[in-house]
């Protein structure tokens, strides 16, 4: 974009609706992303009592906690600890764990890509499964259509999307690991050890998406595009996957996406299940142990994560979407 | 909406789910209220002796680590798991609510912000803002009531923002604004009150939610602190023994489902009675809007058309399409209604044939069974339904797809949802021939660009790259008429083309089917409620009442004078230049009767001046008239149309 | 093996010596063993380790892991007395030290390992700057000198006051080798020391694998790698759960693994090779500071007589512990009198009642006894989390309840009561944990002298008898001394300074392996794999 008058530029946006959108979407991420690294900063002042006290244990004597209070600015007046923490997480250097006395920024380098693996894998396999399902549960059970699939489908998906992660997780190991010896019972290790902490995260989650999606497609369904689409007379093919699917994918991307966001917490349950070697596992030991600037950075790391996942998808409906309503909103 | 939810507590609770889900309920509120005065001594008494049994018939669930009766336990710990349940969501719904009802009440600036605050903060994982909750406040039940309530407070905001901005929109409200209510008079006065209801079901049901976050957050060990117990903890107690005596672990893992299946159900239940989905706070972990609602079903239904046809007797012609005795019929669960019975009539080649009736009259399905489109229960049969020769009730074969797909073009009423919003109009537009016609895209592209000229959209090739919603409703009408080009249409139907565009427009797309009309000698069936439309454009009309045709009938003699009253009634009913002005608008008494309750005879007669008691007992056939028309009517009128109807005869 | 983060010991002890310290029961196998060539030796961890630098690090998996990787000078025999490891020799006066190093040992990476080199590593812990762990566990602070004497291979540490454990807490400093020392970065991720294994690779919150090295030879005893059986690998695999990690042995994941709970009755008949290690203690402190009840000896015996010690322990180790006969659990131990039997207070709640009445505290409202306006309120705090203990410690506050106490039970993690142990020492009035030591002078700290934060005295205790005799014993070698400190212990059982109650047992399995467990966890030279 060239440097112009400000009117001019106005004008420029608003001939384009997209970028218009896409710079309001960007400046929404920066400001949620400001809240939350506020929020994570002011987290370690909002406990009560003295963290470094705390986390040194009793043999630390006075020396080490001010020194180690020195080397965590906690000594100094707020604002500069903030800015010092700013220009941190702008540099990467997220503080030192307390406990482990690692660089912070090298243990979430370390999970966070195990955490992110696992909660992909299992939003592909949510995807890929729970689309198909509910458009297929739709299509038969359409218009009041074979009330015994539908009740089938209805009584299982809400089965599923009820029980805890967590249960289901220590339900599969107890079935395929420890009785069937067919799949490791824990750890990260080859492909065999995926199979169960993801199908530990994804089965609730296909449940509780597949039927968004049957309700999604019966509204789609039922439109009137849908009609003149099967008055042209296309092949069944043409009609779910160029005029159903699309309109559909709309609202399930939408809740896709938060779906997205509660597996990356879903993710912290599961990990603990299996002793996978992600955030999950030291996210919540690192507030048993109340190792701060751990429990900080994931905090952060993972609500960044969150913020990020959801201004993409949004700007993916966006792009996707071509109604103005999105993009005016 | 008070009645319409009270109605469907109701009728939830008379569906299985909702039935089994609300006994469930009852029964676990009766257990956590007797439960600990029944059980508390035997949870409590301990066995040193007898600690980390399996079961057994002294202890049905097995034993503790201080030999106490699970069983017993699981059955006190009831009330405090749906106690801290309960004041989870409470908390929920203190921080949620007054968030939630703010943008009602502030200015819209702030509004805003607020409602970006609520967008932001569902986003956001419960279980991490659970788990900073916790960091803060420290473990135990005090913080996780804490934790799961400020995590589950963006979805309580917002249940009640959405509760509220439709509240805020409804006529009483808007009305109270008008005449200076403050706002935060106009929230305790006007949107709380209303909203309560839904917003107190919806909270219950979150209940459920809160309940298995619990039990998430004492997995990890965040949760209820010994020597208090709930499910939660039992659970995380009893998973450590799953494999030595699995049914400590498993029995309070069923009473967390079994729980969240019932608060689940029941909110099920009530959304299919009520018709919307649910939405309750959100669940830890899994940050899915609410418990999953079931699937609304839709208004409007697929279609799939059953064959039913009946070789029939009648002449074969080179009419473009042949009715013969077409039926179709809905089964209810209050038996087989009928809203067509037995219509008969041709449509020539070139011919604008007009089907005009009242709202239940039957064109509009008259219409989709002609295009195969009549929605699933629906039943179709006829003696004869040919379109070009070809058997429209058939089994679809390819050959029949590519006729029905090339030679009938449909358009419908709205353009505004006749056209795939998320497809390019000229993809629309292209489709149909490269799918029948076997043209290639591009060439396909060149041909909708080319049939969007010859409907006048101007600059057509920018707009068949434009989405439906970037064109104006005329041109989507036309562009759904120029979709009818694409092939070689022998028969437009038009189900009432023009009711939604604006006046001018209406007049435009008329043109335009006419100059479809005689530029390709296609014929047209045009289905509306507006006889003045028919006039203008049809050399035909079709009247239908009651799922019958009652007079076939061109123009000209329409315009000199129908035969049947129904029709002559209809034709009062237009304001024209003869009309004066103050004298109150020409209205046919009565109302149609519903497909459920036509009568055995004339189903004009309960409405009709002339009815005899003949006409209130046999069915009058549809017979050739006079005129070349055909009628359907014991005592068919004279030609001179009087030019009041039956002004006299309302009854208002 | 796991080691026992998820038991209560609190790691009091100035030596960081694990819960679960080796020496117990000796399995004896009549049938000869057929070892397998190499392979890989595959263990639990319950936690991930921090940052691996000995010299730095605090925790009980890095000490565990690092065992493997660093020697000491010395080390510690069975019968608890110092053995020769990296020094052949060492000379000890009341503030100095002098360490003759074996001249054959090599680091990893084949270098020497020379006197200079060994003084570097107390040269860091000297630096305040460096905020080396080994001040206040191993040296009592920064004031000392080291000198290196190349020619004679020895190192001289010399303390500005004197202090009784400088050998052991010298001695048993890990050695880095000179390419760690001049980058330390290198260690916190990897290992450079003269240890029988190297660490290859470090994956957080996974595993973590150790390569062994063929020439090491300068083990505990003289014992080296180059043996039948020995793992060309270890793997220690990060497993919270016991479960998990029990699931993960029966299923081959795991050559051995550490069990407390009765999850172990699925490992058991099983046919693995089975040894019980005596785990961690549970004792009862009583704060003494004025105004909490622990101040009074007649309410401390009453509560004492409240305690059936017999099933508490029974429901803390779940049906698998031992009733302690002394104050020190950790193997091995120079004094073995039972101290306790004879000198605390028997179950009698009748007679607890009988006591409290006449002392003047009698039932008020709601049962809750009170004297002169004040309610006898305990406030029980314990490192929770553990189904064992928290039900032991729930059965505890019944008793006390039943004998008119207020009893509030406070549940944190082991950090979470040392902050409280060693913070004000206000917020709590009884606490259970177990101190892990096996000599009984290790002990001196917390029954005698200043409270924290200047000291260690957490329950302010003031024994007049035990502040002598405690003086005495030190002074006085061999097993005159020993009956001394069992003097002393007596003196602080029978005025209930302490009340112990139990020592759980915990049952190491071996699958297709053996091992001894040693001070810090498994012993690195003791690991073979069996063919089969």
């Amino acid at each position: 974009m060239t440097s112009g008058p400000s009117a001019g530029q106005q004008a420029w946006l608003a001939r384009r609706p997209r970028i218009r959108f896409l710079i309001r979407r960007l400046g929404h991420l920066l400001g949620s992303l400001a809240v939350l690294v506020t929020l994570s900063f002011a987290m370690i002042h909002l406990i009560p009592g003295d963290p470094v006290r705390i986390a040194l244990g009793p043999k630390a004597p006075l020396e080490l906690i001010r020194a180690r209070k020195h080397s965590l600015w906690l000594d100094r007046p707020l604002p500069t600890q903030f800015g010092h923490y700013l220009q941190g997480l702008l540099t990467g250097d997220l503080g030192t764990s307390i406990s482990a006395k690692l660089p912070v920024s090298g243990i979430i380098a370390d999970r966070l890509p195990n955490t992110v693996q696992l909660a992909g894998m299992a939003f592909v396999v949510i995807m890929a499964l729970s689309v198909p399902l509910g458009m297929v549960a739709a299509v038969l059970t359409r218009d009041g259509r074979r009330g015994g699939t539908e009740l089938a489908f209805t009584s299982l998906t809400g089965f599923f999307a009820t029980v805890p992660e967590f249960l289901l997780g220590v339900g599969l190991v107890v079935l395929f690991a420890v009785q069937l010896h067919w799949l490791p019972v824990a750890g990260k290790g080859g492909p065999g050890s995926y199979l169960l902490p993801v199908a530990a995260l994804s089965v609730g989650a296909i449940a509780g998406l597949a039927r968004i999606v049957r309700a999604e497609t019966l509204t789609v369904l039922g439109e009137d595009y849908i009609r003149v689409a099967r008055s042209k007379q296309l092949p069944a093919r043409l009609l779910y996957l160029r005029h159903v699917l699309p309109n559909m994918l709309t609202g399930t991307l939408t809740i896709g996406g938060l779906l997205l966001a509660g597996l990356v917490g879903s993710t912290v349950l599961v990990e603990n299940v299996f002793a996978w070697p992600g955030l999950g596992t030291i996210v919540v030991s690192s507030v048993v142990q109340q190792d701060y600037p751990v429990a900080q950075a994931i905090i952060l790391m993972l609500g960044a994560t969150v913020l990020i996942i959801n201004t993409a998808i949004d700007l993916i409906l966006g792009m996707l979407d071509p109604r103005s309503t999105i993009l005016d909103s | 909406m008070t009645n319409r939810r009270r109605r469907g507590l109701a009728t939830a609770l008379r569906t299985p789910t909702g039935c089994t889900a609300a006994l469930v309920l009852l029964a676990l509120a009766v257990l956590a209220v007797i439960g600990p005065a029944i059980w508390g001594e035997s949870a409590a008494r301990i066995d040193v002796a007898h600690i980390l049994e399996g079961s057994s018939a002294r202890h049905l669930l097995g034993t503790d680590n201080l030999g106490r009766d699970i069983f017993s336990r699981l059955l006190v710990a009831a009330r405090p798991s749906l106690t801290l349940a309960v004041l989870a969501t409470l908390v929920a719904a203190v921080v949620g609510v007054p968030l939630g009802a703010m943008p009602t009440v502030v200015g819209r600036r702030t509004g805003r912000i607020v409602n970006a605050v609520i967008e932001f903060s569902v986003a956001f994982p419960a279980i991490l803002l659970a788990i900073f909750v916790a960091i803060i406040v420290g473990v135990g039940a005090r913080a996780v009531v804490l934790a799961i309530g400020i995590a589950s407070a963006p979805g309580a905001a917002r249940l009640t923002q959405t509760l509220a901005a439709s509240v805020a929109g409804s006529d009483y409200v808007a009305a109270a604004r008008l005449v200076g209510v403050r706002r935060w008079r106009l929230l305790w006065r006007h949107v709380l009150p209303n909203i309560a209801e839904p917003l107190i079901l919806n909270l219950t049901l979150a209940v459920g939610g809160a309940l298995l976050a619990l039990s998430s957050l004492s997995f990890l060990g965040l949760g209820v602190q010994p020597p208090a117990y709930d499910w939660g903890r039992m659970l995380e107690q009893g998973l450590g023994r799953i494999f030595v005596t699995p049914v400590v672990a498993l029995a309070p893992g069923a009473a967390v489902v079994i729980a969240g299946l019932a608060f689940n159900g029941l909110g099920e239940a009530l959304a299919q009675a009520v018709g919307a989905r649910p939405m309750v706070g959100r669940r830890a972990g899994r940050s899915v809007g609410g418990p999953v609602g079931s699937p609304i079903r839709p208004a409007t239904r697929p279609a799939s058309m059953a064959k039913a046809g009946v070789a029939g007797q009648d002449p074969v012609g080179s009419d473009t399409l042949i009715v013969s005795g077409l039926t179709v019929s809905f089964p209810t669960p209050a038996g087989t209604v009928t809203p067509v019975r037995d219509v008969t009539f041709t449509v020539a080649k070139g011919e604008i044939v007009g089907i005009v009736g009242e709202s239940g009259s039957g064109k509009s399905l008259t219409a989709l069974a002609i295009s195969r489109l009549v929605p699933a229960p629906g039943v179709v049969t006829a003696r004869r339904l040919q379109f070009l020769g070809g058997d429209v009730l058939e089994r679809p074969s390819p050959a029949l797809r590519r006729l029905l797909g090339t030679s009938l073009a449909v358009v419908f009423q709205d353009p505004g949802s006749s056209l795939n919003p998320s497809l390019l109009v000229g993809r629309q537009l292209a489709e149909v021939a490269e799918v029948h016609q076997g043209l290639r895209r591009p060439q396909a592209m060149t041909r909708a660009v080319d049939r969007l000229r010859a409907v006048r959209i101007p600059d057509p090739k920018r707009r068949a790259r434009q989405y439906p919603h970037e064109l104006s409703g005329g041109m989507r009408q036309r562009a759904m008429i120029a979709m009818g080009l694409m092939g070689d249409p022998a028969l437009v139907v038009a189900d009432e083309p023009t009711s939604a565009l604006d006046v001018t427009v209406q007049q435009q797309i008329l043109r335009l089917l006419r100059r479809v009309n005689t530029d390709t000698s296609a014929a047209a069936l045009l289905i509306t409620h507006d006889i003045a439309v028919v006039g203008e454009l049809c050399h035909r009309v079709l009247i239908m009442y009651a799922g019958r045709i009652v007079e076939d009938i061109d123009v000209v003699t329409l315009a000199a004078g129908p035969s049947h009253p129904y029709t002559r009634a209809l034709i009062a009913s237009v304001p024209d230049m003869t009309t004066r002005r103050g004298e109150p608008l020409a209205t046919i008494p009565g109302r149609p009767p519903q497909p459920h309750e036509i009568p055995d005879g004339c189903p004009f007669a309960p409405r009709c001046a002339h009815a005899t008691d003949q006409c209130r007992v046999e069915l009058p056939p549809l017979q050739p008239a006079g005129s070349g028309g055909r009628v359907a009517c014991w005592h068919p009128q004279g030609t001179a149309l009087p030019s009041r109807f039956s002004a006299n005869g309302s009854r208002s | 093996m796991r080691t026992t983060t998820t038991l209560v010991t609190i790691l009091l002890a100035p030596l960081l010596v694990s819960g679960c310290t080796g020496g117990g029961t000796k399995n004896t196998e009549g049938k000869k063993l057929k070892y397998a060539n190499g392979g890989t030796y595959t263990t639990a961890i319950s936690a991930d380790a921090g940052n691996l630098d000995p010299l730095l690090t605090s925790d009980q998996t890095s000490n565990a892991l690092g065992a493997f990787a660093y020697d000491s000078l010395i080390n510690i025999d069975k019968r608890g007395n110092p053995v020769r490891q990296l020094a052949t020799k060492w000379q000890i006066s009341p503030s100095a030290v002098t360490f003759t190093l074996d001249k054959h040992v090599t680091c990893a990476d084949g270098s020497k390992l020379t006197a200079s080199q060994v003084a570097a590593n107390f040269d860091f812990v000297k630096n305040p700057a460096n905020q080396s762990t080994v001040i206040g566990s191993g040296l009592p602070d920064t004031n000392f000198t080291v000198r290196a004497d190349e020619a004679a291979g020895t190192v001289t540490i010399t303390l500005a006051k004197p202090y009784g454990f400088l050998l052991t807490g010298a001695g048993l400093t890990r050695i880095v080798c000179a390419k760690g020392t001049a980058n330390r970065k290198l260690l916190v991720r990897g290992t450079d020391g003269t240890g029988p294994f190297r660490l290859v690779e470090f994956v957080p919150s996974d595993h973590y694998t150790f390569v062994a090295r063929k020439d090491y030879r300068w083990g505990p005893g003289g014992a080296g790698t180059n043996v039948p059986g020995f793992p060309d690998k270890v793997v220690f695999k990060v497993v919270q759960s016991e479960t998990t990690a029990n699931s993960l042995f029966l299923n081959g994941q795991l050559n051995d693994v550490g069990v407390v709970t009765a999850d172990r009755k699925r490992l058991q008949g099983r046919g693995f090779y089975e040894v019980r290690e005596p785990g961690a203690m549970i004792e009862l402190f009583f704060n003494e500071r004025s105004g909490h009840p622990g101040a009074d000896l007649t309410l401390r015996k009453a509560l004492a007589m409240g305690v059936d010690p017999r099933q508490l322990s029974a429901v803390i180790t779940e049906n698998n512990g031992k009733r302690p006969t002394d104050l020190e659990p950790n193997q091995p131990k120079p004094c073995t009198i039972a101290t306790v039997p004879g000198n605390v207070p028997g179950h009698d709640p009748a007679a607890a009642k009988a006591a409290l009445e006449a002392a003047g505290w009698h039932a008020g409202a709601g049962g809750v006894r009170a004297k002169g306006g004040t309610k006898l309120a305990v406030r029980l705090l314990y490192p929770g989390g553990t189904p064992s203990v928290d039900a032991g410690l729930e059965l505890l506050a019944k008793w006390w309840k039943s004998l008119g106490a207020q009893v509030t039970l406070r549940s944190k993690d082991a950090n979470g009561v040392q902050g409280e142990l060693f913070g004000t020492g206000e917020s709590w009035d009884v606490t259970a944990l177990g101190i892990g030591v096996s000599n009984p002078s290790e002990l001196v700290a917390f029954f005698a002298g200043p409270t924290p934060p200047r000291g260690q005295n957490f329950a302010a205790i003031d024994n007049p008898d035990y502040n002598g005799l405690n003086v005495q014993a030190s002074g006085t070698p061999g097993k005159a001394g020993c009956d001394l400190w069992a003097k002393a212990e007596k003196a602080l059982l029978r005025r209930v300074d302490v009340l112990p109650i139990s020592i759980s047992t915990v049952f190491e399995f071996g699958n297709k392996a053996r091992f001894t467990i040693g001070v810090a966890g498994l012993e690195p030279t003791s690991l073979r794999l069996l063919a089969g």
